[in-house]
């Protein structure tokens, strides 16, 4: 028999919240000081996960339990709230039962598990009904879900399981719902794809047979705005409704119109255009009529990207002589730098800023000319360098949560995506068709 | 359409789907519709609980309870444009109808033109001095050692720079200037004898014989 963990004196309290205040967390406060904002990461030492037991789901259906089990162990460790305990290791067996025995939840509760989730899949018509069970070994069922669908959605209701349990002990958003929007030239042409957040159900999106590039989404996840080349020589921003296939176009001025990016309410799009003659940054509000300028200088201004609260935004310019990262008011007041050639390098471009307003990620160029995705925080205190290796990353995109980047990469040899945890931990390889998958956009839940 | 299941504790609750509430388009036909709420409308006497999976804005979460509502999942497949077969073909009969000249090429992250990109830009201005009506289409392009982002700028400043070259020439004929950064490598390999080959501002003419 295998020895069990012996739980410490802590005990785990009722409730939701009081487990969670149990752990230490850490907590991001912003604090407005007239036009700037601080984002304080007030971070006392790594969060401490949740420890969790997922038992195997028993199926009386033609679909085996044990992938679904094995989806939703993987939402929650990506999640990265949740030690997902190994149950074969601890000699704990569920049994044959539709619910694991009452020893094996009390062996689970006795090695330091104070979390147990299990769940069953039924037959209904041509249907299967999911129904999963959460579990605390100090109180006894906390509640179900009850999902009903066909046997091709059974990875969507468990990722929007894993969801239910993350917001249930934190109050967020979890990312097991979320998608990546991407650019594929799979097809023979750079088109717009959208796949889960983990890679699987990918989907073509656009049939253009020309160019497009840099989907971004609505927060609404309800449409995506992207530049295509399908309308003539200059690049234009174009939106995609994915609800009704709507195409329309955004932007059309003249010379370039690249980088479009959503602001966090939704009600606006940062780009960059050419028609002064340099790149400028502009913004247009989503009926598409109303334009704002607001960078004004000779120098190539672009890549604009949103704080979350959406009062400032990051962008790259090359005003200095090189590009670099810098910050700006939404009404382009108060311009300066971020990045400085003499601490980080003289190339650096492509800024994204977290929904959690501590980070930004951003493509930092080496002295070996590689591009790799560093992160720096919002006042410039810190500073890391996200990936290694001597393969060209770049185009990075924040999960929701703010604790992951997804982003493209030529490491295996093709330029493929992957996503990586925020402390560089975690790298996960999300595309393996085609030879070119590029551009990725993390959607919210 | 849902059958309502015989224990009573199982409600089956209206959900609005996404942040946007989105009108049920009638009856059966499921498949091609986002983010209905199901079951309204066509039987009154249920209500739906509908979540569509993947693609577009999910349904909120409802949180456990110990008789949950059930939840229909259905596969969406976001609703995509086809292929504009017309425009696609316009497209590809107007590339197909340039005139390709010869490419001019650039030093690494500079758009500043040699004296052989001058030279080569100097004959061909003499021809189109000769036919001031045919069109001139500049693309810049870059190798891959820049962000994609920060290319397709640099890739429109040496498109810009031969266009203004070629107006100190005395050019009049109308330019188009445009950048593909570094998205149409003419090579893939990842050193100088193929970097040096994308490093270029690519002329075509149209309308010309």
């Amino acid at each position: 028999m295998a020895p069990l963990r012996q739980l410490s004196a802590v005990r785990w309290a009722a409730g939701p919240w009081a487990l969670l205040m149990a752990l230490a967390g850490s907590a991001v406060f912003a604090v407005t000081t007239g036009a700037v904002e601080v984002f304080i990461d007030a971070t006392r030492g790594a969060i401490q996960k949740i420890p969790i037991a997922v038992y195997s789901f028993k199926s009386a259906t033609p679909v085996p339990g044990q992938p679904a089990a094995d989806v939703l162990k993987a939402d929650l460790r990506r999640s990265l709230l949740f030690d997902v305990a190994d149950l074969e290791r601890l000699g704990i067996t569920a049994g044959m039962n539709s619910q694991p025995a009452p020893e094996a939840l009390q062996k689970a509760g006795e090695a330091g598990l104070p979390v147990q989730v299990w769940g069953t899949l039924l037959p209904r018509g041509r249907e299967i009904v999911m129904d999963g069970v959460l579990f605390e070994s100090s109180r006894g069922e906390v509640g179900h879900k009850r999902y009903v669908g066909s046997s091709e959605v059974i990875r969507h209701m468990v990722h929007r399981l894993a969801d239910e349990i993350v917001f249930h002990y934190t109050g967020e958003q979890g990312i097991a719902r979320s998608q990546i929007a991407f650019v594929s030239e799979r097809g023979g042409a750079k088109e717009l794809f959208v796949m889960d957040y983990d890679g699987y159900s990918q989907r073509q999106l656009t049939f253009d047979a020309s160019l497009n590039l840099a989907p971004t989404w609505s927060p609404d996840r309800r449409r995506l705005a992207f530049v295509t080349y399908r309308k003539g020589d200059d690049p234009q921003i174009e939106e995609l409704d994915l609800v009704t296939g709507a195409r329309r176009t955004l932007v059309a001025l003249p010379g370039l119109n690249i980088t479009p990016e959503w602001s966090p309410s939704g009600e606006e799009l940062a780009f960059a255009t050419t028609r002064d003659g340099n790149s400028e940054i502009y913004k247009v509000d989503k009926s598409g009529r109303r334009f704002e300028r607001l960078t004004e200088h000779g120098a190539a201004d672009l890549a604009p990207t949103w704080s979350p609260t959406g009062r400032e935004l990051a962008f790259t310019s090359d005003r200095g002589g090189t590009p670099q990262i810098y910050l700006m008011s939404a009404d382009g007041t108060n311009v300066r730098a971020l990045t400085y050639p003499d601490r980080h390098g003289s190339y650096n471009s492509s800024a994204v800023w977290s929904p959690k307003g501590n980070w930004l990620a951003y493509v930092c160029r080496d002295e070996r000319q590689i591009l790799k995705i560093c992160l720096i925080s919002p006042d410039g205190q810190q500073w890391r360098q996200l990936t290694t290796g001597s393969s060209n990353d770049e185009s990075p995109s924040w999960s929701i949560d703010g604790r992951h980047v997804v982003f493209s990469s030529t490491r295996s040899g093709r330029r493929d995506i992957y996503m990586i945890n925020a402390d560089g931990t975690g790298l996960e390889r999300l595309t393996t068709s085609g030879k070119f998958n590029d551009d990725p956009a993390w959607s919210a839940s | 359409m849902r059958r309502m299941t015989e224990q009573s504790q199982y409600l089956k609750v209206a959900v609005m789907v996404g942040l946007v509430g989105l009108l049920a388009l009638g009856g059966c036909s499921k498949t091609n519709v986002m983010g209905t709420t199901e079951g309204q409308g066509k039987t009154g006497a249920e209500a739906g609980a509908t979540t569509e999976s993947g693609g577009v804005g999910s349904a909120p979460l409802q949180g456990f309870s110990q008789g949950p509502s059930e939840e229909a999942v259905k596969r969406q497949a976001p609703l995509v444009g086809k292929a504009d077969t017309a425009e696609i073909a316009a497209r590809q009969a107007r590339e197909a109808a340039k005139r390709e000249l010869a490419d001019i090429y650039f030093a690494y992250d500079k758009w500043a033109l040699s004296s052989e990109g001058m030279k080569n830009l100097a004959q061909n201005a003499d021809f189109l001095k000769q036919n001031p009506t045919v069109k001139l289409l500049v693309e810049g392009h870059c190798d891959e050692r820049g962000s994609r982002e920060y290319n397709l700028v640099l890739g429109e400043k040496r498109a810009l720079e031969t266009r203004r070259y070629l107006e100190s020439l005395g050019v009049k004929n109308p330019v188009t200037v445009t950048s593909y950064g570094k998205e149409r490598p003419v090579c893939a390999e990842h050193d100088e004898s193929c970097y040096w080959k994308n490093r270029r501002a690519h002329l075509a003419l149209e309308g010309a014989k």
